[in-house]
C-alpha cells in the first residue's frame, strides 16, 4: 500500500466513523423525547426561569431571569438540536424575570408570548415588546379566568383579574395553576402574600416560591393554604438582596415542605410520572 | 584588574554581531522606560537630569582618557527611553479630556472609536471628541435601547468622572493606557450620523459583528462563547463561572487570541492558498494582508499584534533570503509596540503575558524538547504540547502570581489535553459559521462536530477549573513568591540559554 492510498484509507476511516456517531446520536435524540412532563427550574442566578416540558406537544418557557445565563442555563436541559421554545410567558415585566427573553429572541423567537398586559415604561421592556412585535410574534394578554390547554395537561390562570385593583407590577404578577398527571404546580412571579392569600383554589404540589423567598410574598396564611410538597426558589448565591429571606425558609420547613434553591441545587429537574421525580447536579 | 576590566568588558559589547547589538540596544532603550514608568512627572525630570549628568561626567572622563566616544551610547539610549515615556505621557495627558473630569457637559459632540462592548444589561465604547473639546471618554450606557456602532456620530450630556481605582484593580492605570482619562456613566445620547469612522475598519467590524451573530445563531452557550473567544478574541459573553474555571486552569491564553491561534490561522489560510494554486511569492503577501485585516478585525490585541508583526517578519525574512532569528521578531516586535504606546510596557497585561509566553518558547522550549524527547513520534503529539506549555506557562508564572495572587498546578495537564483538540475545534467551527451565512442548517450540521469538541474542552475546564487543588492561593505571600520566582526563572533562563549553547558548539 503506498503513502496516498494510506491516507486515502484514513481519511475514509475518520468519515465512516463520524458518520456512526452522527447516526447513534440521532437515534438517541429520538429516544431522548420525554414521555412524561417534565419542570426544569433553571439555574439563571438572581431571578425566575422555568421550562415545561410537554411530551409530543411543545414547550414553555415561564420568566427568563436577567438574561446573563439563560442561555448556559438552557444548553443544560436541552439539545443541540433541539432549542427551539414554543410559547414564553412572562410573569410580570420586572428586568429579572424578561432580561432572558431579550437575548434569546435574536436566535430562537417564541411562537407566541403571553403576559399580564402590564408594562414597565422602563427602556429594556419597551425593545422587547417592539421586537416581538417587529418579528410578527403575537403578544397574548391573559386574566384570571383564561385557560391554557396543552396535551393531558392546563394551566388556569388565576391572577390579575381584568381589570385590576392593584397598581403595583409585583402585585399584579400572573399567577398559574399547572395540572399535569394528577400533579399540580404554582407560578406566581413576585406576587405579595397579601393578594396570594386573597385567590381561591391555590393548594398545589409544587410552589414556586414568590418573589425569590422574600419575606413580601410568602406568609404562614399563604402556606396554610398552598400546602406545598415541594418549593422552588430561584435566587443567585450571595446576592445582595439577602433572598431568601431566613423566615420564610424557616415557614417552609414548619410546614414541612422540602425546598429546592438554585443557589445550592442548580438546575432542578422534576419529572411528572405517577410519583414526582426529582433531579438535581 | 579593575582598571582593565572596563575597557575589555566595553570591547566585548562593541565587537558584538549586529544582531546582538540591536538586541541590546532594544533592551537598554525599554529598560529606561520600565525605569520611567514607576516615576509621576516632576520626580522623573529630576532624576532624569541627574541620570544624564551622571553618564555625561561617565562618558566624558572616559573620552578624555582615550576611549571611544560611543561610549556614551549606551547611557544615552537609556535616557531616551526614560524620556520617551515621560513625554509620550505629557503629551497624551494635555490632548486628554483631563480637563473635564468633575464637571457636567451637555451636547458634547464625539464619534465611537471602537468596537462596543455588550455586557450584562449595559454596553460601553470608547468615544474620541469632537472639537472645542479634545481626549478620549470611556462611554457606559444601557443596552437594548439604542444600536450602537463604531464609527457612529453622537452628542451626549452627562458628568465627566476620573476613572476609580479599586483595591485589587488600577481602573485609572488600565483606562489610561489607552489615552482614556474620562468616563462618563449612563448619558443622554444621540445618535447623529453613522460611518464617520474609517472605512476599512468599519467594514471589518460589521464583518466580524455578522460573524458573531451566526456563532450565536448556530451554538449554545457556553460552546458558543468559547468558539468566539477561540475565532475572534471576544469573551465578554462567557459566564463568570466559565472564565474563573479558565483561569484556575491555566486556559485563558486560548480564548484571548495568543499567538498560537493566529498560527493555526495563518497556516489555514497558506495552506488553503497554495492549495488552490496561488503561487508562493503572491501567497506571502496574501498572508501578509490578510494578517493585518485580521489584527484589526479582532480588535488589535496585544498578543495579536505581536504575533502579526512577528509572522510579518517571517515572511518578509523568506522574501529577502536572511536567517529569521525569533528572538529579534520577538524584540523588534516589542520595540515597535513600545514606541507606539510606551505604557503597555507596565500597564498591559495582555502584552506582558504575550511577550513572556513567547520568550519561554525561545529560552526555555529547547531544554524541555530534550528532556521529553518531543522529537520522536507519539501520540497526538504529546511530548511537543507538553514541552511547549511548560515553556510558555512557567515563563508567564510570575506574572500570573503577581496579577491573581495564586499559583495554577494543573495547568500543564488541562493544556495537554485541550490544544492538541484545538486547531480541529478551530476549523470546524470557522467552516461551520461561514456556511451558516449560505444555510444555517449546513452550519448547524457541520457546527455539531465543533460543538461536541467544545463540549468535552469546556468539560475538561470546568471539572479541573473547580477543583480546590487547580491553584494554590498565595495570600499575603504573593509579592515574595513572585520575586523569588521571578529570579529563579530568569536565571534559569540565562543559565539554559548558555548551556544549550555550549551543547550545540560540541
Amino acid at each position: 500500500m503506498n503513502y496516498s492510498d494510506k491516507k486515502f484509507s484514513n481519511i475514509f476511516i475518520i468519515v465512516l466513523t463520524l458518520i456512526f456517531c452522527f447516526d447513534v446520536f440521532l437515534w438517541l435524540e429520538i429516544f431522548k423525547e420525554p414521555r412524561n412532563p417534565e419542570l426544569d427550574f433553571l439555574n439563571v442566578g438572581q431571578g425566575d426561569a422555568t421550562l415545561l416540558k410537554f411530551p409530543f406537544s411543545g414547550e414553555i418557557l415561564i420568566d427568563s431571569g436577567d438574561g446573563q445565563q439563560i442561555k448556559t442555563a438552557l444548553s443544560q436541559v436541552q439539545t443541540y438540536f433541539h432549542r427551539d421554545i414554543d410559547v414564553w410567558i412572562l410573569s410580570h415585566a420586572n428586568i429579572d424575570h424578561y432580561g432572558g427573553f431579550l437575548k434569546l429572541l435574536e436566535t430562537n423567537p417564541p411562537r407566541l408570548f403571553i403576559y399580564n398586559g402590564f408594562d414597565s415604561q422602563s427602556e429594556s421592556f419597551q425593545a422587547l415588546k417592539k421586537s416581538l412585535q417587529e418579528k410578527g410574534i403575537p403578544i397574548v394578554i391573559l386574566a384570571a379566568g383564561d385557560k391554557i390547554k396543552i396535551g393531558d395537561s392546563h394551566f388556569d390562570i388565576l391572577w390579575p383579574t381584568n381589570p385590576s385593583p392593584k397598581n403595583d407590577l409585583n402585585d399584579n404578577s400572573l399567577v398559574l395553576r399547572l395540572m399535569s398527571r394528577n400533579h399540580s404546580v404554582l407560578f406566581v412571579g413576585d406576587i405579595s402574600s397579601k393578594t396570594l392569600a386573597s385567590l381561591d383554589n391555590i393548594q398545589s404540589e409544587i410552589l414556586k416560591v414568590s418573589h425569590h423567598g422574600s419575606k413580601t410574598g410568602t406568609n404562614n396564611q399563604v402556606l396554610e393554604v398552598v400546602k406545598p410538597r415541594i418549593a422552588l426558589i430561584g435566587v443567585g448565591l450571595n446576592n445582595r438582596y439577602g433572598h431568601p429571606s431566613p423566615e420564610v425558609i424557616d415557614l417552609l420547613q414548619k410546614i414541612g415542605s422540602q425546598i429546592l434553591r438554585t443557589d445550592f441545587n442548580r438546575t432542578i429537574k422534576i419529572i411528572f410520572d405517577n410519583n414526582l421525580l426529582i433531579k438535581t447536579q | 584588574m579593575g582598571e582593565t576590566s572596563i575597557p575589555n568588558w566595553f570591547q566585548k559589547i562593541n565587537s558584538l554581531p549586529p544582531p546582538h547589538q540591536f538586541l541590546l540596544i532594544t533592551i537598554i532603550f525599554i529598560g529606561g522606560i520600565f525605569l520611567s514608568s514607576f516615576l509621576n512627572f516632576p520626580t522623573a525630570v529630576l532624576i532624569g537630569l541627574l541620570l544624564l549628568l551622571l553618564s555625561s561626567i561617565f562618558g566624558l572622563s572616559a573620552v578624555l582618557a582615550g576611549r571611544p566616544a560611543t561610549f556614551f551610547v549606551y547611557p544615552l539610549i537609556f535616557i531616551f527611553g526614560f524620556s520617551y515615556l515621560q513625554l509620550y505621557n505629557f503629551y497624551q495627558e494635555n490632548h486628554s479630556s483631563n480637563y473635564l473630569n468633575g464637571t457636567e457637559q451637555s451636547q458634547v459632540a464625539a464619534v465611537i472609536n471602537d468596537l462596543p462592548a455588550y455586557s450584562n444589561n449595559s454596553v460601553s465604547f470608547q468615544v474620541k471628541l469632537l472639537p472645542p473639546f479634545q481626549g478620549k471618554v470611556l462611554i457606559k450606557s444601557r443596552s437594548y435601547t439604542t444600536d450602537f456602532q463604531y464609527g457612529d456620530k453622537i452628542v451626549f450630556s452627562g458628568k465627566f468622572e476620573q476613572p476609580q481605582t479599586y483595591e485589587d484593580f488600577d481602573y485609572r492605570a488600565y483606562l489610561a493606557k489607552d489615552n482614556v482619562y474620562s468616563v462618563v456613566y449612563y448619558p443622554e445620547i444621540e445618535i447623529l450620523e453613522h460611518h464617520q469612522g474609517l472605512w476599512l475598519k468599519e467594514k471589518l467590524y460589521q464583518l466580524r459583528l455578522s460573524f458573531q451573530k451566526q456563532i450565536d445563531k448556530i451554538f449554545t452557550e457556553p460552546e458558543g462563547g468559547f468558539l468566539s473567544g477561540l475565532l475572534l478574541g471576544e469573551k465578554r459573553t462567557l459566564d463568570k463561572d466559565l472564565q474563573l474555571a479558565l483561569q484556575r486552569s491555566g486556559t485563558t491564553h486560548l480564548i484571548a487570541l495568543s499567538g498560537y491561534n493566529i498560527t493555526i490561522i495563518t497556516e489555514a489560510v497558506s495552506f488553503l492558498l497554495i492549495s488552490l494554486g496561488v503561487a508562493r511569492p503572491q501567497a506571502f503577501w496574501a498572508i501578509v494582508i490578510f494578517l493585518i485585516l485580521f489584527i484589526i478585525l479582532t480588535g488589535a490585541s496585544p498578543s495579536v499584534v505581536r504575533a502579526g508583526i512577528m509572522g510579518t517578519l517571517l515572511v518578509l525574512s523568506h522574501k529577502l533570503g536572511k536567517r529569521y532569528e525569533v528572538r529579534n521578531a520577538l524584540f523588534c516586535a516589542a520595540l515597535l509596540m513600545i514606541i507606539f504606546n510606551p505604557k503597555i510596557l507596565r500597564f498591559d497585561f495582555g502584552f506582558q503575558l504575550s511577550f513572556a509566553a513567547t520568550l519561554g518558547l525561545i529560552y526555555l522550549m529547547p531544554f524541555f524538547s530534550r528532556l521529553l524527547k518531543a522529537d520522536q513520534q507519539n501520540f497526538f503529539n504529546w511530548r511537543e504540547i507538553l514541552a511547549t506549555t511548560l515553556s510558555a506557562q512557567i515563563m508567564v508564572l510570575p506574572l500570573l502570581i503577581l496579577r491573581f495572587g495564586s499559583l495554577p498546578l494543573i495547568s500543564p495537564l488541562v493544556n495537554m489535553i485541550i490544544i492538541s483538540l484545538i486547531p480541529a475545534t478551530m476549523l470546524l467551527g470557522f467552516v461551520a459559521t461561514s456556511l451558516s451565512f449560505i444555510s444555517l442548517w449546513l452550519g448547524y450540521l457541520i457546527g455539531f462536530i465543533a460543538y461536541l469538541l467544545l463540549h468535552f474542552e469546556i468539560g475538561v475546564i470546568n471539572f479541573f477549573g473547580h477543583w480546590n487543588l487547580a491553584a494554590l492561593n498565595l495570600g499575603a505571600y504573593r509579592e515574595i513568591i513572585f520575586w523569588i520566582s521571578a529570579i529563579l526563572i530568569f536565571g534559569f533562563s540565562i543559565y539554559l540559554r548558555k548551556h544549550e549553547l555550549l551543547r550545540q558548539e560540541i
